[in-house]
């Protein structure tokens, strides 16, 4: 059941906790929108909407009363060998570039999807050709934004040697028939229908260059703070760009430096080396949590990763229903939350996309239940079970530890068998065929995470779910035009899924950031954070 | 009549031949690491929209489908020639190792200063005091300076010196444009994590050489002519002291070399300890190999003009007599 197409490298970039993970496969991050001072650019229809049409207005802003000027650092991890190219990047330094230094046709704040330099992303009536109008933008040589800049954008993301993580999702483009009506309009075709295009694809990643650019040193965009330095490894300066095309930042100077280790990226916060820590471990969070100097930014279940355990319902003993359910309620999901996660987290309920857009939550809450569980394991002959893990992510192995206890009580003798981190990807076929095995996944969208993970099309389906029935509702989630039909397929799929895959998630462990006191006006898009509006107090 | 080659000529031929030697034998040993790393460098760079008719074109194109033997030829080529290869990203290596370098040995420089101080003072103080308390306080304190792990040294170093007093910055940032020396404050804490184990380690061999030298002819001699102790200790005992403990420096190095991947992590200096750990992190294959070897040339420098300096320092191989 391997796939060739599929790498060790894209399953980690599609798993993993860099920031390019998010680019390859839609993962719909954001802030809350409780929280959320950026200027209104809001669609009327997008996002929250009935459909997939996204207009917005980039007159109506409303900066908050703050004051204007500083500079904020940001420690945040990135590599010594980044190029400032936004089509091809790993690490955390290089998205917190790339999303000040240019705009994207739309992005996404928590659950909503927002235009950026885009006035309208508009589909036709069976969603295979879409239209980009654009707002009048400048670039920071001052040149005019056009619809040449955005069609040569969409080919080179779609050329898989220019932009080897993200063309995928950019492969349902007819990249040859992208038009160019005017200087203001953009006509993308796709070879699919694909009601989804804007919220699945465009939302997640649209960062517009200029024709023919492929970012670099000099790199030029049309975002609210110009790149005045860029040394990779070390740190990428930026200054607040005067003309920008909408409200300018209120920061005169962003420069984010690069720390790969969490520790020393708080201890760089406490140490007045910076003013935000971008992502930093749940023990020092706990550490932390009565230092008033500090400021501990939770990203709630829309800012998380889902983790879990995946059985493989195609394999013994898992092909057996009741085995399924017998380990779904054996599980004490609060306690992971609590052991593993330190309490920064919230339980899950097998499915991932909490807290985004079209979760099934009205699915009632699997609750432990030690009695049925050892029942079901029994009437199932399961005394013994073997669990490949490793330390893919941050607490797996505790957590699989963890599920070695909570089975030993429900009568399963569960072992461990144990890779390193870096070996766990390597074998494909292993991880396709082992029975059970740790799981985690970026918190996505239900229908993004379930068209990646699960269905007969899906190039990495660990658990074996798929069918006929299950595959048809997967394709009427991504093809349906109408958002509120959409939304339906992808709760049915949910519910299938509830009731026949083999994913456990336990939790979702969130992001945790640290800024200074006084660090105002934060937003986030996909896990990073924007600080287009914000500002600092002296 | 053939003049006989200088005896110190020869012992530094020799000693540049076991180098290249020994370097040639690291050059393997990395290539072979590299090569059974899990995984495809093709499929790495092309990434999930890679065909198998894509991934095999860049296999070809990077010379991947020919023998491991040739591949590796091909690489020792590009290094000698000054070719360090292309990382993923597709920026140079050379310029890029260049760059991490200059600041390793910026870092190197300070950290091996305080070794040779530490193990200096350290074991001389303790040599001199053999077998009383002081000695036996000492070789506790030293051991402890070795068994005590980097990251722990740094851990404390940064609690104590950045939190508590706040005399140095917790984390040694360079930002864009700047260099090390800008704010040399940023180099103490770094500098102190590394040189507290190698000098440590170093210091029991100082010791031993103390030991030694305090019952020579000429510290006996200077002793019993009513020289002050201070005089017999710099004009007649440490001269003969240095001399042998030089090898033990040298070897220090190493320590320093190894602590670096580690220390510069944790205090996020960007040298090129911390560029192995990323380029390791993202199997980036050209940027390990040439830092891996880069590293290997420090060491093996070290050990190298360690043994040219013992060779200047012995009368019989400078003198040819």
């Amino acid at each position: 059941m391997t796939n060739e197409r599929w790498s060790r490298r894209r399953l980690l970039k599609l798993t993993g906790g860099s920031m390019l993970a998010l680019a390859v496969a839609p993962v719909l991050i954001g802030c809350n929108d409780d929280d959320d001072p950026t200027p209104t650019a809001t669609s009327e229809n997008g996002g929250g909407g009935a459909g997939p049409t996204a207009t917005s207005t980039a007159a109506a802003t409303e900066a908050p009363p703050a004051a204007s000027g500083g500079r904020v650092r940001i420690a945040a991890g990135g590599s010594a060998t980044e190029v400032f190219n936004p089509f091809n990047n790993s690490g955390s330094a290089g998205f917190g570039g790339f999303y000040h230094v240019y705009d994207s046709l739309a992005w996404l704040a928590g659950s909503e999807v927002r235009l950026g330099v885009a006035e309208s992303i508009e589909p036709n009536e069976d969603g295979s050709e879409w239209t980009i109008v654009l707002k009048e933008a400048i670039f920071h040589d001052g040149t005019p934004l056009t619809s040449a800049d955005v069609a040569y954008t969409l080919r080179t993301v779609a050329d898989p040697e220019q932009a080897p993580t993200l063309a995928g999702g950019f492969s349902v483009m007819d990249v040859a028939n992208i038009a160019t009506p005017d200087d203001r309009t953009v006509v993308v075709p796709l070879t699919t229908p694909r009601g989804d295009f804007l919220d699945a694809e465009l939302a997640i990643w649209s960062i517009v260059v200029p024709d023919g650019s492929l970012g670099g040193e000099g790199a030029i965009g049309t975002g609210p703070f110009k790149l005045d330095a860029f040394e990779a490894g070390s740190s990428t300066r930026m200054v607040r760009n005067d003309d920008y095309w909408d409200t300018p930042a209120l920061l005169d100077e962003l420069e984010i430096v690069v720390i790969n280790d969490p520790t020393a990226r708080l201890n760089a916060l406490k140490g007045g080396e910076a003013e935000f820590a971008w992502e930093i471990t749940p023990a020092a969070a706990k550490a932390e949590e009565g230092n008033e100097d500090i400021v501990i930014n939770r990203g709630g279940a829309p800012n998380s990763r889902a983790l879990g355990f995946a059985a493989n319902t195609l394999v013994p003993p898992f092909d057996n229903p009741d085995a399924v359910r017998a380990l779904k309620l054996a599980v004490d999901r609060q306690a992971f939350v609590n052991t593993v996660l330190l309490g920064f987290g919230e339980i899950g309920n097998d499915l991932v996309g909490k807290g985004l857009p079209g979760y099934a939550d009205g699915i009632p809450q699997t609750e432990r239940n030690v009695e049925e569980a050892a029942a079901l394991f029994a009437s199932a002959g399961i005394t013994e079970l073997t669990m490949l893990t490793g330390e893919v992510t941050a607490g797996a192995v505790a957590a699989s530890e963890l599920l070695v206890q909570q089975l030993a009580e429900a009568g399963v003798t569960l072992t461990l068998d144990e890779l390193p981190a870096d070996q766990y990807y390597a074998d494909f076929g292993r991880l396709f065929s082992t029975p059970l095995q740790t799981a985690w996944f970026i918190n996505r969208p239900a229908d993004v995470h379930l068209t990646s993970f699960t269905g007969s099309n899906s190039g990495f389906n660990i658990t074996g779910l798929a069918g006929e029935e299950y595959d048809g509702l997967l394709a009427s989630a991504q093809t349906a035009v109408d958002r509120d039909e959409r939304l339906g397929f992808v709760q049915q799929a949910q519910q299938y899924a509830f009731d026949n895959d083999g994913l456990v998630v336990w939790g979702y462990q969130e992001d945790l950031n640290a800024s200074v006191p006084g660090l105002n006006g934060i937003t986030y898009t996909q896990s990073v954070p924007r600080f287009h509006s914000a500002s600092l107090e002296a | 009549m053939s003049a006989r080659p200088n005896p110190l000529v020869r012992a530094v031929v020799r000693r540049l031949a076991a180098s290249v030697a020994v370097l040639l034998g690291v050059s393997i040993l990395l290539f072979s690491a590299t090569v059974v790393l899990p995984g495809d460098p093709a499929t790495r760079i092309l990434g999930r929209e890679a065909t198998p008719e894509n991934v095999e074109a860049l296999r070809e194109q990077m010379g991947l489908d020919r023998p491991v033997p040739v591949q590796y030829a091909d690489w020792l080529g590009g290094v000698v020639t000054g070719d360090l290869g292309t990382a993923s990203s597709g920026r140079p290596v050379g310029p890029l190792l260049r760059e991490r370098a200059s600041n390793s040995l910026v870092l190197a420089a300070f950290a091996a200063t305080l070794t040779v101080a530490i193990a200096l003072v350290v074991g001389v103080a303790s040599g001199l005091r053999v077998g009383r308390p002081e000695d036996s306080a000492l070789s506790v304190a030293a051991l402890v300076g070795v068994s005590i792990p980097d990251f722990v040294v740094a851990g404390v170093l940064v609690s104590l010196f950045a939190f508590t007093i706040e005399w140095f910055p917790p984390v040694s940032l360079v930002l864009a444009g700047g260099s090390p020396l800008d704010r040399p404050s940023i180099l103490v804490l770094p500098a102190v994590a590394l040189a507290v184990p190698a000098g440590a380690w170093a210091s029991r061999y100082v010791r031993a050489a103390v030991v030694d030298a305090r019952t020579a002819p000429n510290v006996e001699a200077a002793r019993l002519a009513g020289l002050s102790p201070q005089r017999v200790l710099f004009r007649h005992l440490l001269p003969g002291v240095i001399g042998p403990t030089a090898q033990v420096l040298a070897a220090a190095t190493g320590f320093l070399v190894g602590g670096s991947v580690v220390v510069e992590q944790i205090f996020a200096y960007p040298g090129m300890g911390s560029l192995l750990a990323s380029a390791v992190a993202v199997e980036d294959i050209d940027v390990i190999l040439a830092t891996g070897l880069a590293m290997a040339v420090a060491v093996v420098t070290s050990f190298l003009l360690a043994d040219l300096a013992g060779a200047l320092a012995n009368p019989r191989l400078r003198t040819g007599l």
